[in-house]
């Protein structure tokens, strides 16, 4: 009898002294995403995303037109994130506000652990955990509850998978093509996944011997083919692959929506100590790289440079690209920290499931109060207003109190042209081009954030009033001053 | 007759042979920036205005300004005119050719700059490279070619940091002959306090350098060196007032963010800088290349103050070929190509010289140079004359022809004589962040007419409300003034 207990305690304590690092990783990160939840909510495109899902799941089809705003309607929109959304949408009905938290917890945690363990076939897992931990500071902005966090966890694995392929001088196993199929249900970046493809192909023929150069060139192309046909594989077949072209096409706007502006050296930041340190370490130890392997490196950075969102793309992925050669340089070997068995995977994830269980009872999870503007809201209601002008970070949440917008978050939706004109009406760049913009579009109340510079010229005109102020909005009607 | 054509040809094919690669890189600069570039682009700051004036002020009153004298705003605050010699060059130089005084030499000054720099590269890489480099240069730099003082410390500045870099390969400390440089770069360009980080730089790479046991004696040596330096900063009729005066362009904060020349690197759209970026750090993963840290610690600084400011542009473009020259050409086993005592012969340079002036003359003779209008509104201050009005506000880029024509200006240039309090709320009030703050800002200081650049945000405003009207407009400025109510 005692030798028993002895011999399940050992096992139990072998056990869980061989859960490898990077396991360790992704619980810790999961653990504190979600006692520090406080940023996961902090974008109101989270609520239209949850809207929609929500619109899926009642009528059972995806959307093909607008039905939110009433400065576009019946514009052919497609929803590229359709799973996302309905996956946040079925979790929020679940288990409210705690729901989407848990999913993106889950998504991002899932997407550092799976870097760290491909990190750590060829690195000591203090390095690959180290890396993976700077990998997270510099993605730290872009942690949401969107859609993104859920495709993340599959571009690490897809890019993986392609590089252990090149390096192997074979060509991609097909079982790869059902994460892009995915990728391409859950977010509309999807297109990213085509190009690393192309670019790991080229890597390839550059790894290979020239007799191979040619049957290795036809089975790369049939794989790029293959995995071209697996993006069509949505509700929307290929339109999906036109749509993401839409958000490239938005020119000037990209410098004005934060996420896609470009990288700001202003301050020194996460992301110049990282270069500076990259540039010092490869001078440091004079590290040598092949052609392919420079230019993914070069269009990793230039993404990143041009657009602050790609700055989690180049922190999850630049480690994989440039992980052999640096390895066999700098002379690292992996150590092979613990294998991860049935009996101690099955524990953790009983310990995961319950502690979320236990954390989110407790907590309340919620948007930040300084975000919804729920009493100017109520004021709209109060005055039956039809057709606010409101300010974009304010889209999310009217379509979520089913109000119709004048603009949110779908940049791809509005265009170029006309979310412009809405920034330089509300930064009055151009009075008159203001003032006949209310004129268009019949506005009968503005819904603005405090520190708008149209609200000085509000207040000075007559022919609108201020009904509502607190801190979180404005409400102007129409009236006599 | 035969022999006689031969030799004839023979000499004219050896005095063009004799002008060596670097001089031509200078002679082709200064064509190119004169022509391509020439008084649309110099010209095209309105500071140059007040800089000649500040200059002219000096040669009248054989003294330097210790107050500002040319706005209503500030008036009677110290000020320091840190650039006095560069301001008393391009005075002299108008005086005795108009605007096209300034123009040739502010591109003279840019010629010698890359010049200069062909010719240190030459003396360790192939002509190709060194050339090459320096076009590359160029590009990174023409964004800043004003005729203002940074373009006449420009190889000054280059000059000094090669003397520091070759006394480091050397192991020795720097000959006392490159102080005479500091000096002139102090009463040039508030810039020089750079130089003084350079010593510090350079001195710690010597160090690494150098063998254990003469670290010491080194080390003494150096900041020997760097003290004499210091010292030298302070030959100026300001005394070590300069040094404090540099330090207030860097206390600007938030200012920073607005001035374009000093606003950090702009990635939205793929330019010159990205791409120097891209091809040198895709050249050191390709090549292999090795550097000790304190030559590491170099590049970061000057790739940091790259993107920290557009400004720093040129000093990232000259300065890091010279940091670079002595690994890469060792590592890339390259051969130089000439020697440290390549020169051009006398007769070649007097030639060169004679036949670019005569050049330069002709050109101005033909060509009118003068201010683009953007910067000179002279038809909307004429129409201003007429209402005689006691405080102008004036836009920005207006400031430097409003103190030309002797009118009292409402902000200029010379943002350490503003200071960032009152700069950001001039931005703030013209881009109608704050209506209030514009209002109240005429309210305080009395101002009777408003002269802006037609697409200024404030404009729409004063068009709408009452107590101004609109009475001048064209495709420069826009004139209101207050209405009597």
């Amino acid at each position: 009898m005692s030798i028993d207990a002895t011999t399940v305690r050992q096992v139990n304590a072998s056990g869980f002294s061989q859960v490898p690092a990077w396991l360790w990783l992704g619980v810790g990160l999961y653990a504190f995403l979600l006692f520090v939840s406080s940023g996961l909510l902090n974008d109101s495109d989270t609520y239209w995303q949850i809207a929609v899902g929500q619109w899926i799941l009642d009528h059972g089809a995806l959307p093909r037109v607008d039905v939110y705003s009433f400065s576009m309607p019946g514009e052919s929109w497609i929803s590229s994130s359709w799973l996302a959304q309905v996956l946040y949408a079925a979790s929020y009905n679940m288990a409210g506000w705690a729901g989407p938290v848990v999913v993106a917890a889950g998504g991002i945690a899932a997407t550092f652990a799976l870097l760290a363990h491909f990190l750590e076939r060829h690195l000591p897992p203090t390095h690959a955990v180290l890396v993976a931990l700077a990998a997270v500071v510099l993605s730290t902005p872009h942690f949401l509850a969107r859609p993104h966090v859920l495709a993340m966890p599959l571009m690490v694995a897809w890019t993986h998978g392609l590089m252990t392929a090149s390096e192997r001088r074979r060509p991609p196993s097909f079982w790869l093509l059902p994460l892009i199929a995915l990728w391409a249900n859950l977010h509309g970046g999807f297109v990213f996944g085509l190009v690393l493809a192309g670019a790991f192909a080229i890597d390839a023929l550059w790894n290979a011997e020239p007799s191979q150069y040619k049957p290795l060139a036809l089975r790369w192309a049939a794989f790029g083919l293959a995995a071209l046909a697996a993006c069509c594989v949505t509700p929307y077949g290929w339109e999906s692959i036109l749509a993401s072209r839409k958000i490239l096409d938005l020119g000037e706007l990209l410098r004005l929506i934060s996420e896609w502006a470009p990288a700001d050296f202003s301050r020194l930041g996460s992301f110049e100590l990282t270069i500076l340190a990259l540039i010092a370490g490869a001078l440091y130890r004079g590290i040598r790289l092949s052609p392919p392997r420079i230019a993914l490196v070069l269009g990793l950075l230039h993404m990143a440079l041009s657009h602050g969102r790609n700055l989690e793309i180049f922190a999850l992925l630049l480690p994989i690209v440039v992980l052999t050669p640096v390895a066999q340089q700098v002379g690292l070997q992996p150590a092979g920290s613990g294998r991860v068995t049935f009996a101690s995977a099955a524990m953790l994830a009983a310990a995961l499931a319950i502690s979320t269980w236990t954390v989110t009872a407790h907590r309340t999870y919620a948007p930040p109060n300084s975000q919804p503007p729920a009493a100017a809201v109520d004021a709209i209601k109060a005055h039956h207003l039809l057709r606010v002008l409101n300010d974009r970070a304010f889209g999310g949440y009217l379509i979520w109190r089913q109000m119709p917008v004048f603009i949110d978050g779908r940049a791809e939706l509005y265009g170029e042209k006309f979310t412009m004109a809405y920034y330089d009406a509300l930064e009055l760049k151009d009075i008159g081009r203001f003032l006949a913009l209310l004129e268009e579009y019949d506005i009968d109340g503005l819904l603005l954030q405090p520190g708008t510079p149209a609200l000085g010229l509000l207040d000075h005109l007559s022919g609108w009033r201020r009904v509502h102020t607190d801190d979180a909005a404005i409400l102007f009607v129409r009236g006599g001053g | 007759m035969n022999t006689g054509v031969v030799a004839a040809s023979g000499g004219k094919s050896s005095i063009i042979g004799q002008v060596p690669a670097w001089l031509w890189v200078g002679i082709a600069v200064y064509a190119l920036v004169l022509v391509l570039l020439g008084a649309p682009v110099l010209l095209r700051d309105s500071d140059t205005y007040w800089q000649i004036a500040v200059g002219q002020w000096i040669l009248d009153h054989r003294t330097l300004p210790r107050v500002d004298i040319y706005s209503f705003t500030k008036a009677g605050e110290p000020w320091m005119s840190s650039s006095w010699l560069a301001q008393v060059l391009y005075a002299t130089s108008y005086n005795l050719a108009g605007w096209t005084g300034p123009v040739v030499l502010a591109a003279s000054g840019i010629a010698a700059t890359f010049a200069l720099l062909t010719h240190i590269l030459g003396r360790r890489v192939p002509a190709a490279w060194a050339v090459g480099v320096a076009l590359a240069a160029l590009m990174l730099s023409y964004g800043h070619f004003l005729a203002r003082p940074h373009v006449l410390a420009l190889p000054v500045m280059l000059a000094w940091a090669y003397g520091l870099m070759a006394a480091s390969d050397r192991g020795e400390a720097p000959s006392l002959w490159l102080l005479p440089l500091i000096v002139l770069w102090a009463n040039l360009h508030g810039g020089f306090v750079f130089g003084l980080v350079l010593v510090g730089a350079f001195a710690l790479d010597a160090l690494w350098n150098a063998d254990r046991a003469l670290r010491k004696s080194l080390a003494l040596r150096w900041a020997a060196f760097g003290v004499a330096a210091l010292a030298a900063c302070c030959a100026t009729p300001y005394g070590w007032g300069s040094l404090l005066a540099a330090r207030k362009i860097l206390d600007l904060g938030e200012l920073l963010r607005l001035i374009y020349e000093w606003m950090p690197a702009d990635f939205s759209r793929f330019g010159p800088f990205e791409l120097t970026i891209l091809t040198l750090i895709g050249g050191a993963l390709y090549g292999g290349i090795k550097l000790t840290p304190p030559r590491i610690a170099l590049v970061l600084g000057l790739l940091h103050m790259a993107l920290a400011h557009i400004r720093n542009f040129e000093l990232f473009a000259l300065l890091l070929p010279i940091v670079l020259l002595t690994p890469v050409a060792s590592q890339l086993a390259l051969r130089p190509a000439w020697t440290a005592r390549a020169g051009a012969p006398a007769p070649v340079m007097a030639a060169v010289m004679l036949l670019l002036g005569g050049w330069t003359w002709l050109l101005a003779a033909n060509t009118a140079m003068a201010v683009p209008e953007h910067q000179a509104p002279a038809a909307a201050v004429e129409a201003m004359r007429a209402y005689q009005p006691k405080r102008v506000l004036n836009d920005l880029p207006f400031g430097g022809y409003l103190i030309w024509r002797q009118i009292p200006v409402f902000v200029d240039g010379r943002a350490e004589l503003y200071g960032e309090a009152f700069d950001i709320a001039f931005y703030r009030a013209m881009q109608l962040k704050d209506v209030n703050e514009l209002l109240g800002m005429l309210k305080k200081w009395e101002i009777d007419a408003v002269l802006l650049t037609p697409h200024t945000p404030a404009v729409g405003l004063l068009d709408r409300i009452g107590g101004w009207r609109r009475v001048y407009a064209d495709q420069n400025a826009v004139l209101h003034v207050r209405t009597s109510d």
